[in-house]
């Protein structure tokens, strides 16, 4: 079926459309979602999330991208909102302690993540660099984990992103630059 | 032994050949009942579409706030000129004279 068939089917309310779209899409804006937030419940709101608002919105969608970067785009911004949300609370939270209100403070410490799809020799690994990850600027991180987990090349980044590609190579660069740098700390402090 | 560069391109890797993670087969069969039961809700509304369609969206927090903010701020400067005016005007005789005489000043200018 043709992509325009397809969307056609969605816009008509077609229910197995719906079913082909969550087998075609959901892995993507899954595995995006969870690479983002580093969490799996987190990531399962998410998607609950983008998928209830593609079925919301498809009748508006003027294909003028493609769906997958439609859905990629919507995956994206959901989860950024959640991100800067929990940022928002974890600074509440340094202020309410400051004033001697840290019972006041619902923040739970950062977890190592372990991303199902990695093997068993670099699990440890990748949960530092996903902790590292986390302390990059937002949309440094977005791109090195989009390009990473998702394989998305230059173009497909900054179709999503709404960014030019060199942008994005200027994204990325600074990112693994920036990795670098926080993985030399955390080798001087913990491994040295 | 490693050297901290070699540590460091062997974590930067680790991600390298990662297999996507998939959403647990239980919480696509409930996505996809809340999709069919969402479109069922919008055809008992009389939206006409069988599914997707008609939606109003509700104004974002941020956005009712920034409306709130520029109201709020057009009546208090409406509020102060008011207040303004009529502490200035307070110690002349009749109000409506000094405003017509400063409306109409431009006759006098004009010599009209």
């Amino acid at each position: 079926m043709s992509e325009e068939n397809f969307i056609l089917k969605l816009k008509q309310g077609d229910q197995s459309a719906y079913s082909e779209l969550l087998l075609r899409f959901s892995g993507k804006a899954y595995n995006t979602a969870l690479g983002l937030l580093q969490n799996r419940e987190d990531a399962e709101d998410i998607i609950q999330e983008v998928f209830i608002e593609v079925f919301q919105s498809v009748s508006g969608f003027r294909q003028q991208s493609k769906l997958s970067t439609w859905i990629y785009r919507i995956t994206l911004t959901k989860s950024l909102e959640l991100i800067r949300s929990r940022q928002r609370e974890k600074r509440k939270g340094i202020i309410l302690n400051l004033f001697g209100k840290e019972h006041l403070i619902n923040v739970t410490a950062d977890e190592p993540f372990y991303h199902p799809g990695i093997s068993l020799e670099n699990k440890e690994m990748s949960a530092i660099l996903f902790n590292a990850i986390r302390r990059l600027p937002l949309n440094q991180r977005t791109a090195f984990t989009m390009n990473k987990l998702e394989n998305l090349s230059y173009a497909e980044l900054a179709e999503i992103m709404g960014l030019s590609v060199s942008s994005v190579e200027s994204l990325l660069f600074r990112a693994k630059q920036k990795l670098r740098e926080l993985l030399g700390d955390y080798y001087e402090k913990n491994i040295r | 032994m490693k050297t901290k560069e070699e540590w460091v391109d062997k974590v930067m890797g680790s991600l390298d050949g990662a297999s996507r993670a998939e959403l647990n087969p239980a919480a696509k069969e409930d996505l996809l009942k809340r999709i069919q039961n969402a479109g069922c809700r919008m055809r008992d509304a009389g939206y006409g579409m069988q599914g997707a369609g008609y939606r109003i969206d509700p104004v974002k927090p941020a956005l009712a706030w920034k409306i709130a903010a520029v109201i709020l701020l057009l009546v208090s400067l409406n509020v102060f000129t008011m207040v303004y005016y009529h502490k200035s005007s307070a110690g002349s005789i009749n109000p409506a004279k000094s405003v017509a005489s400063e409306y109409f000043s431009y006759i006098d200018h004009y010599n009209l």
